[in-house]
C-alpha cells in the first residue's frame, strides 16, 4: 500500500544516542504539526525510539524517515527506520514478546507493532533491515 | 527517582530504571519512582513495559510519603528541600 506524501520527508542519520533523542523529537514536532493529540505524541515518539534504539543497537548506523502521508483523506505519520546492518535471522522470533538477542527486554519490535495502527519489517540477512509503521489520526 | 521531566519511557529506559532499583535493593534500599506523565503511562503500557516490584508514586511528595511510611520504626525520616 502506498499513501500520498503530504510534506517534505524529515531525514536523520542515526548512530549515537543523541541522534535517538534527535529522531524522536523531530517526530513528535511533525506530529503535532499534523494534530495529533498529546497521547498520540508520546506513542509515535516511544515507537520512534524503540526503532532508533534497535539501529544504534544491532547495525551501529542507519536512517530514520518521518512522513506525514494521506489515505483517502485519512491522515497520519510514517516513520521508517532503515539500516544496512545484519539483518534479523529469524523475524518470527524477533516479534515474540521477550525475546531478545542483547540482553534487552525484548519488547522493542513487538511492543512497537501494539504502539502503531500499522507495522511492517523487512530484513534479508546480511543485508539490513527496514521497519516501517504508520499511526493514523483518529 | 523522579522521571517527571521525561517524555518518552522506552523499554531501555525501564530497563534502566528496573535495574538501578534493584541494585538499590541489593544494597538494603528502597527505591520509588516519582512521575511517570499520563502519556507516557500510557504508552509504556501499550509497550508492554513494566516496572516489576519497583513502587510508583504520583509525585515526589507522595513518594517521600511512602517512604517515611515504610520507614517509620525505622528512626529515619526522609525530607527534601525545594524552593
Amino acid at each position: 500500500m502506498r499513501s500520498a506524501l503530504i510534506a517534505d520527508e524529515v531525514r536523520v542519520s542515526i548512530d549515537c544516542d543523541a541522534d535517538i533523542v534527535s529522531a524522536r523529537q523531530k517526530g513528535r514536532q511533525l506530529a503535532s504539526q499534523c494534530g495529533f493529540p498529546s497521547t498520540d505524541l508520546a506513542v509515535v515518539a516511544t515507537a520512534i525510539s524503540e526503532l532508533a534504539r534497535n539501529i544504534v543497537r544491532y547495525a551501529v548506523r542507519g536512517e530514520v524517515i518521518l512522513r506525514l502521508v494521506d489515505d483517502n483523506g485519512k491522515r497520519g505519520i510514517e516513520v521508517v527506520a532503515a539500516d544496512d546492518g545484519p539483518g534479523i535471522p529469524d523475524i518470527g522470533l524477533a516479534m515474540q514478546d521477550g525475546y531478545s538477542t542483547s540482553g534487552g527486554l525484548g519488547l522493542g519490535l513487538p511492543g512497537t507493532r501494539r504502539l502503531m495502527d500499522e507495522f511492517e519489517i523487512a530484513s534479508s540477512f546480511g543485508k539490513g533491515t527496514t521497519v516501517t509503521v504508520r499511526r493514523w489520526k483518529r | 527517582m523522579d522521571v517527571t521531566a521525561l517524555d518518552v519511557i522506552d523499554s531501555f529506559a525501564t530497563r534502566t530504571l528496573r535495574d538501578v532499583a534493584h541494585m538499590i535493593r541489593l544494597r538494603g534500599a528502597e527505591t520509588v519512582i516519582v512521575g511517570i506523565q499520563p502519556e507516557v503511562a500510557f504508552s509504556m503500557v501499550k509497550l508492554g513495559l513494566t516496572l516489576e516490584g519497583v513502587a510508583t508514586s504520583l509525585d515526589l511528595e507522595e513518594g517521600l510519603a511512602y517512604l517515611n511510611r515504610k520507614g517509620n520504626g525505622s528512626g529515619y525520616e526522609v525530607r527534601t528541600h525545594r524552593r
